[in-house]
């Protein structure tokens, strides 16, 4: 399973050597976090990027990215191949002077995600919902990659014919 | 109110803005995947606590990769004097909750009697 994650800020943020440094660390105590634990990782890195699961069952994969608080219009959705490219822009939903604030850890602004699919899909088929701020993607497999069902011939061993095995 | 087994629960902190203005103090939290029905929000005393919990993945389904936590939301806050605690409401659209906590139009001054020793 390959994950493309958008950086748009790595190669020119003077502070990415620091995430980096950061692998290392948790590396050497072992405890590496789970995205979701890891919130300051977005800090460095300078962008807002979601958090996907992919899931599959026999006839679809399935998407589902955390979008809390964003317009259904503001999200874009494309497919290219087998990479399914979620878009958007969250925007600040209300006007408050930076002052008046106690806390914000919430993140605002543009992101991309692309994620590869762990299988051939079929773009017309693709069905999309926004609920509960969470963005649902179902997109059914192709018809040939759903695996078609080899039947096992009985007392026959394929490619040693004519070596003593019987011949139908 | 629902009974839970503390073992077999586990939640992340959901993300929060707070803001403050002249009537109120608005606090926004992130409980994506969380309708109405699974969201409990409690006050007692001076603490007021968010509860949220995500229905589990229908069966047959295979993760193939997974970054969301698999775990419900909950966060506790303190709520000052300021805070009018009949004056609470909330609102959940899109997975945002929106609580506007109304603040006590004015601290009642008691007077204090003193007892002639």
């Amino acid at each position: 399973m390959r994950l493309i994650r958008y950086r748009p800020r790595s190669e020119v943020d003077p502070f990415s050597w620091l995430s980096g440094f950061r692998d290392d660390l948790d590396q050497f105590f072992e405890r590496k976090l789970a995205p979701w634990q890891a919130a300051e990782g977005d800090l460095l890195e300078g962008a807002w990027t979601p958090l996907v699961d992919v899931c599959e069952d026999k006839d679809s994969v399935l998407v589902r990215a955390d979008l809390p608080g964003l317009n259904k219009e503001d999200i874009d959705l494309s497919i290219l191949g087998s990479t399914l490219t979620i878009k958007g822009e969250k925007k600040s939903e209300s006007e408050v002077k930076e002052e008046n604030y106690h806390r914000v850890e919430r993140s605002y602004g543009l992101f991309q995600r692309s994620v590869q699919l762990p299988a051939e899909v079929d773009e017309s088929k693709v069905e999309a919902s926004y609920k509960d701020g969470v963005l649902e993607v179902k997109l059914p497999k192709k018809e040939a990659v759903k695996g078609k069902k080899v039947a096992i011939k009985a007392g026959e061993k394929p490619g040693k014919k004519g070596k003593g095995g019987e011949t139908k | 109110m629902r009974t839970e087994n503390a073992a077999e629960t586990r939640f992340v902190e959901p993300r929060v803005n707070i803001y403050e203005e002249p009537e109120r103090i608005v606090l926004q939290a992130e409980l994506p995947g969380v309708s109405r029905e699974e969201l409990d929000i409690d006050i007692d005393g001076d603490r007021l606590t968010i509860t949220g919990r995500r229905s589990p993945d229908a069966e047959g389904v295979r993760m193939v990769y997974g970054e969301r936590s698999p775990f419900g939301f909950r966060r506790t806050f303190i709520l000052g004097n300021v805070i009018d605690r009949g004056k609470v409401n909330a609102t959940l659209k899109d997975g945002v909750l929106e609580l506007v906590l109304g603040k006590v139009a004015k601290p009642k001054a008691r007077k204090i009697e003193i007892k002639a020793g």
